[in-house]
């Protein structure tokens, strides 16, 4: 019985979803996935939004492809080359630069910092074969087109004010608690 | 107990599940210390107010419902239903503060996914957020490995009673010791000895592969907390692509298929009983099905030349399916990738080994290796039964912590837990075809939710319909708590609606 509540439940709240409208981001996946506008090998580069070089991973490997966006995590050095992440549109690709192309980097985005914002060219590998299979952009080229800056996060007097009180309750409560206890469970 | 009134029953529950509650609180500080440690001092306040927050209500439920009385199988299992409930609508308060969401059913989401160790999210420019809201994320998926409820008693071992009922609530039913107490207490010791462990091989691989010897730290301390507990969270939105890295991969496989073992096996290992592993049920059906599927996985992606060669097969198509097989959710691709390259046959493979998942009493999810072995051997045995004259009884065994006999219960047992994870895996596939998304698909996101995986196909984002989210949130906590705790809630309402006591 209890089962069978647990079942229709589910059921019912299964069909309510059907009553939702159809998320915007599956429309927009449905235009990705439309075959207009590929590029074809050797095309010369225009600028694509990660996410599109992602969905269409296929159609643009081996391609020499420009994306723009913040920088985002740690430079990592790898001998004369190091990896960095370019996040665009909530999307990040990883970029193989050689050492000397980072130099221009200065700020890396993370909580306290906004990365500089880069515009990378590079050839797309949809299953790189020197990188085991990552997708990846090979950057022939590296430039800053707005320096990053700092973050501040100023703290918020009420949410403080707030955060003391409901500690101290809670403090005082716990007490109370114990106290109760040890008197309830007393022989 | 049938004597007692439903109103002490509720009082019982909400005193243990205020205690949990306190244990929640207790792990704030954890990420308050992180923040102001950081300098990020405006999320030490959020910290600090959810601490609050959680201690007040804690502590409130808990006087509320003190009593003489010593809580039963079915307090133990009802309480374990309730405050997985109690504790996601708590913990999400750090994450709703951080800006991070567009919604609390979103901050909830993300909240049940840590804890039950699922690891798909929600959240916005995860990229930016601070240490101290990522030490949040990864401690709520290493607590919710080993079970916020072993961490209460471990926590509480004082006062939360020895109720048997409180541990199997959670999904758990195998003791390492006769005391359920020093069995939550041995979980957290084998834990915290692969913590160090785990977090030192991750802080020497991220200082290798270039990362800052701080950031080298903190990212091996979260990869491994979310590898071992096989939560699959990451601190970055790329998740482990973004090291590209084989040594990181290799390590992360290593923690994450240990982690997925069941934890009477390490006890039984760790105290030198090494034949064990070889010769375990669990490990047998875990190796079987791992082998199969990966002969599958290669098969797929062979066919449709996905990969160059036969190290990127490895590291993409069996790192992913191990990250499947042992729900861990932990990816070297991207989502959509499995949709637009993967094919059918692949995602299949993934699909089967997400509801297969790992082992029982373990961090793992999904129908469990046990009972996989357990439906296997009832196979042999009937087979064996009708090729014998009718008179003849047929014994079979099965290895697992000793030798044992399997009977007509464990079969039954086993048949009924894997029969509700394909219903209600079934009932999500519905959900996300309802919602316009493509059968594959919502069959991929349903079976890595009810598995408590991870791994995402692409749906699982802020944009689709919240009643998606609720299906996918009921399903990662069913299947986390393996639905007895759940079907003793519901019969707890129903309870308290026929006036009668539980």
């Amino acid at each position: 019985m209890k089962s069978a509540v647990l079942f229709a439940s589910m059921t019912i709240l299964s069909v309510l979803t059907a009553l939702a409208p159809v998320p915007a981001e599956a429309q927009a996946r449905q235009e990705i996935q439309s075959p207009k506008g590929m590029p074809t090998k050797n095309d010369s580069s225009a600028r694509v939004p990660v996410v599109q070089l992602v969905e269409r991973a296929v159609q643009y490997d081996g391609t020499e492809v420009e994306i723009e966006g913040e920088i985002i995590g740690d430079l990592m050095s790898r001998g004369d080359h190091a990896w960095l992440s370019i996040l665009d549109g909530g999307t990040a690709v990883g970029v193989w630069a050689t050492a000397e192309d980072i130099t221009v980097v200065s700020f890396l985005g993370r909580y306290s910092t906004r990365g500089d914002r880069l515009r990378v060219r590079g050839v797309m590998h949809r299953a790189c074969p020197e990188h085991g299979g990552d997708l990846d952009i090979h950057a022939t080229s590296v430039e800053v087109v707005e320096r990053g800056r700092a973050e501040f996060h100023p703290v918020n007097a009420g949410r403080l004010t707030a955060a003391i009180m409901l500690s101290a309750t809670g403090g005082g409560l716990l007490v109370f608690w114990r106290r109760r206890e040890r008197k309830v469970k007393k022989p | 107990m049938r004597t007692s009134s439903k109103w002490e029953d509720i009082r019982l529950i909400l005193h243990y599940t205020g205690k949990i509650i306190i244990g929640v609180a207790a792990l704030d500080l954890i990420p308050l210390a992180t923040a102001l440690a950081s300098g990020e001092y405006a999320s030490a306040v959020d910290f600090l107010l959810s601490f609050g927050a959680a201690l007040t209500l804690g502590a409130g439920l808990s006087a509320f419902g003190v009593t003489t009385r010593r809580p039963g199988w079915m307090h133990g299992m009802v309480t374990a239903g309730v405050s997985w409930l109690v504790a996601m609508v708590v913990a999400a308060l750090p994450y709703w503060l951080s800006g991070h969401y567009r919604g609390y059913l979103d901050c909830m989401f993300d909240v049940m996914s840590g804890l039950t160790t699922t690891g798909i999210v929600l959240i916005q420019d995860l990229d930016h957020i601070s240490d101290s809201l990522n030490m949040w994320r990864h401690l709520l998926t290493f607590v919710g490995g080993q079970g916020i409820i072993v961490f209460a008693l471990a926590l509480f071992a004082d006062g939360t009673g020895g109720g048997y009922g409180f541990y199997v609530g959670e999904g758990k039913d195998e003791r390492l010791f006769p005391s359920v107490l020093h069995t939550a207490k041995a979980i957290w010791r084998i834990s915290i000895l692969y913590l160090v462990i785990g977090t030192a091989a991750l802080w020497i691989a991220g200082m290798v592969i270039g990362l800052s010897p701080a950031r080298a730290f903190l990212h091996g301390l979260w990869i491994y907390m979310a590898a071992w507990s096989t939560g699959g969270f990451a601190p970055m939105s790329q998740n482990i692509l973004y090291y590209h890295s084989d040594l990181f991969e290799v390590i992360t496989f290593l923690f994450f298929t240990v982690g997925s073992f069941n934890f009477a096996l390490h006890s039984a290992v760790l105290r030198g009983d090494r034949k064990e592993l070889v010769r375990n049920i669990e490990t047998l059906s875990f190796g079987t099905t791992l082998s199969l599927l990966t002969f599958v996985v290669c098969a797929g992606l062979i066919k449709l030349h996905v990969y160059p060669d036969i190290v990127a097969l490895v590291r993409k198509g069996f790192y992913q399916l191990a990250s499947a097989h042992t729900t861990t959710g932990f990816m070297t691709v991207y989502p959509r990738q499995f949709a637009t390259e993967w094919g059918d046959v692949a995602v299949f493979a993934l699909i089967v080994a997400m509801l297969i998942g790992g082992s029982a009493c373990s961090t793992a999810g999904g129908f469990k290796g046990l009972r996989i072995g357990i439906l296997f051997k009832a196979i042999v045995q009937e087979t064996r039964q009708m090729l014998r004259p009718n008179s003849a009884v047929v014994v079979q065994k099965f290895r697992y912590h000793g030798t044992k006999i399997l009977s007509a219960q464990q079969v039954r047992s086993a048949a009924l837990i894997v029969l509700m994870y394909v219903v209600i895996f079934a009932i999500a596939t519905l959900a996300g075809c309802l919602a316009g998304y493509p059968l594959l698909d919502s069959a991929f996101e349903s079976a890595s939710v009810t598995g408590n995986v991870g791994l995402s196909i692409g749906i699982s984002n802020t944009a689709m319909p919240a009643g998606l989210k609720i299906v996918y949130i009921f399903n990662m906590w069913a299947g986390r708590l393996e639905f007895m705790a759940i079907l003793a809630s519901l019969g707890f309402v129903s309870a308290i609606f026929k006036k009668r006591s539980i």
